[in-house]
């Protein structure tokens, strides 16, 4: 399987996602080298948790696949926006306005990234 | 106009000359200036201008994981990435005011409470987000893309920020435009609308923002930071821009939380109707406009102790200012004391108005005028001023501050010492 962010090499996957904590970083960079499809909806995952509002700082790897995006977990609509804008560069891919309006729980945010990833 | 008096209780800076009231103030008193000579393309040398900069922040690209603030800034910017940098300023500047007007949330957050500012927006995300767009063929840019970069930036942000439930709108009269935002918030509090009112301004110096006047041949060609900016001199060859942000905290004095730091006792306004950018060459809109001024303020132009002008160093508006200063205070027989401050501080454009109101307070508080710094040899237009070269203590009751702005439009405020 080839690398997972195919269009960008290990350096300037860590400039993409310089100021994001090391532990995304990291395991981002295990998705790169082993394309571990198990692992691509946590990255998903905590790419987002970094466009968290600010005063919205829940964890969200440890939340529940039914935590609401909006109302549990404080992500408004333009955070989640930032967020695809950035899985858009990182993935080289498009973010449909229909998928991000049909995005409403942490559950729909893993299934789209397994949904959209996984066969790369 | 009669209504409820208006008094300045907080004021918060972030400028060239300091990032605190307190520093500005040490700047203006011992003619400490804030311009140097910099790169605005890193590395290009013939990109460099003298500029005012506002130290102890760098924003080295359009990504706020690359922007640094002092460790004592109230703006994480990755947590507020809608902030243009000039936003970023103006946060910092609007926490140092209300913490002076010993306001809490539920002041600003009172539909009593409105909001007026004023920015060019920033031309640097807006130029970025263009590209971003074009470089994907208008498919893909970043959502936040509007509402950091345009002018309304700092009113939309500010307002969210807050939570301002009040007035909430913004100015954009270029060089005029806080000194609009400040009459307005001067004017909500006199007809009842708002007891208090916060006025912000911001600009920030990129070469996207610092260059598009160097077209018009509007900045100075000196190099040297310590005599580029020369407002009055007949030497002057053009301005220096700067960036900063400066917040008021206004109140109704009846019901005024913070403690008076000086009275707006009125304001006025009037267009050239000459020139989409140079000003009438006699000066006669600023002149009917601090005539209006002084006529809202129920006072005589021989009560003025110190005037604060907009002279920006350029030859036409200098020059402008000078005889409408002539023409306003000539009738009345004492001539008071004519500083323009933007020798130290540079020209901040839509914030400039607003710094100046803030100095003529720190004057009238503090007892003293600052200098035309680098003034060496006046401009014969200005025959019969005043202008003291150098800071001068100074009793001062009654001050006039003056803006102009393209389009020809000038606004006037008088202020006075509590």
């Amino acid at each position: 399987m080839a690398a997972f962010f195919q269009h960008l090499t290990d350096e300037q996957l860590r400039h993409e996602l310089r100021g994001f904590p090391s532990i995304t970083v990291e395991a981002a960079l295990t998705l790169q080298a082993n394309a571990a499809p198990a692992q691509v909806s946590a990255v998903v995952v905590r790419i987002l948790s970094f466009y968290l509002p600010r005063g919205a700082e829940a964890d969200l790897t440890t939340q529940p696949d039914a935590a609401r995006l909006r109302e549990d977990l404080g992500i408004d609509s333009l955070a989640l926006s930032e967020a695809a804008f950035k899985l858009e560069e990182l993935f080289d891919m498009r973010v449909e306005n229909a998928e991000l309006a049909e995005m409403q729980t942490l559950g729909d945010l893993r299934k789209f990234a397994e949904r959209r990833l996984l066969d790369r | 106009m009669s209504g409820a008096e208006v008094v300045i209780t907080g004021i918060g800076v972030v400028s060239p000359i300091g990032s605190s009231l307190e520093a500005a103030t040490a700047s203006l008193k011992h003619g400490r200036h804030g311009l140097s000579k910099v790169s605005l393309v890193p590395g290009r040398e013939e990109s460099a201008r003298v500029v005012g900069k506002v130290s102890g922040y760098a924003f080295p690209s359009p990504d706020v994981r690359d922007w640094v603030v002092p460790d004592d800034s109230a703006v994480d910017p990755v947590k507020e990435p809608t902030l243009a940098p000039h936003g970023v300023f103006a946060v910092d500047a609007l926490e140092q005011a209300l913490d002076q007007a010993g306001w809490e949330a539920r002041d600003w957050q009172d539909p009593r409470t409105g909001l007026a500012a004023a920015s060019s927006g920033s031309p640097m995300l807006l130029k970025h987000h263009l590209d971003t767009l074009e470089a994907t063929a208008w498919r893909r840019g970043h959502p936040y893309g509007v509402v950091r970069s345009v002018a309304g930036t700092l009113n939309f942000n500010l307002a969210a920020r807050y939570g301002i439930q009040g007035a909430s709108t913004g100015f954009v009269s270029a060089c005029a435009s806080s000194s609009h935002a400040l009459g307005y918030a001067v004017d909500e509090i006199k007809l009842g609308r708002q007891e208090r009112m916060i006025v912000v301004a911001a600009e920030e110096v990129f070469v996207e923002s610092v260059l598009p006047f160097d077209a018009m041949r509007a900045l100075t060609l000196c190099e040297d930071p310590n005599s580029a900016s020369r407002p009055f001199d007949r030497g002057r060859d053009g301005f220096v821009m700067a960036e900063g942000a400066v917040a008021m905290v206004l109140e109704a004095s009846s019901t005024a939380i913070g403690k008076p730091l000086a009275k707006i006792c009125g304001w006025g306004q009037a267009a050239d109707g000459y020139h989409v950018a140079s000003p009438d060459p006699e000066g006669r809109g600023l002149c009917r406009a601090m005539r209006r001024a002084l006529g809202d303020a129920e006072v005589s132009a021989d009560d003025i102790d110190y005037v604060n002008a907009h002279a920006t160093s350029t030859v036409a508006g200098d020059r402008a200012e000078a005889l409408a200063l002539r023409s306003v205070f000539a009738e009345g027989g004492k001539v008071p004391r004519i500083v323009s401050t933007k020798g130290l501080t540079g020209h901040g454009l839509s914030y400039a108005g607003l710094l100046e109101a803030a100095i003529v307070v720190i004057s009238l508080s503090e007892g003293f005028v600052p200098g035309n710094v680098n003034l060496r040899e006046p401009d014969p237009a200005c025959e019969g001023l005043p202008l003291p070269i150098s800071a001068e203590a100074v009793p001062c009751a009654l001050a006039l501050t003056n803006s102009s702005g393209f389009g020809g439009a000038n606004v006037c405020h008088v202020l006075a010492r509590v």
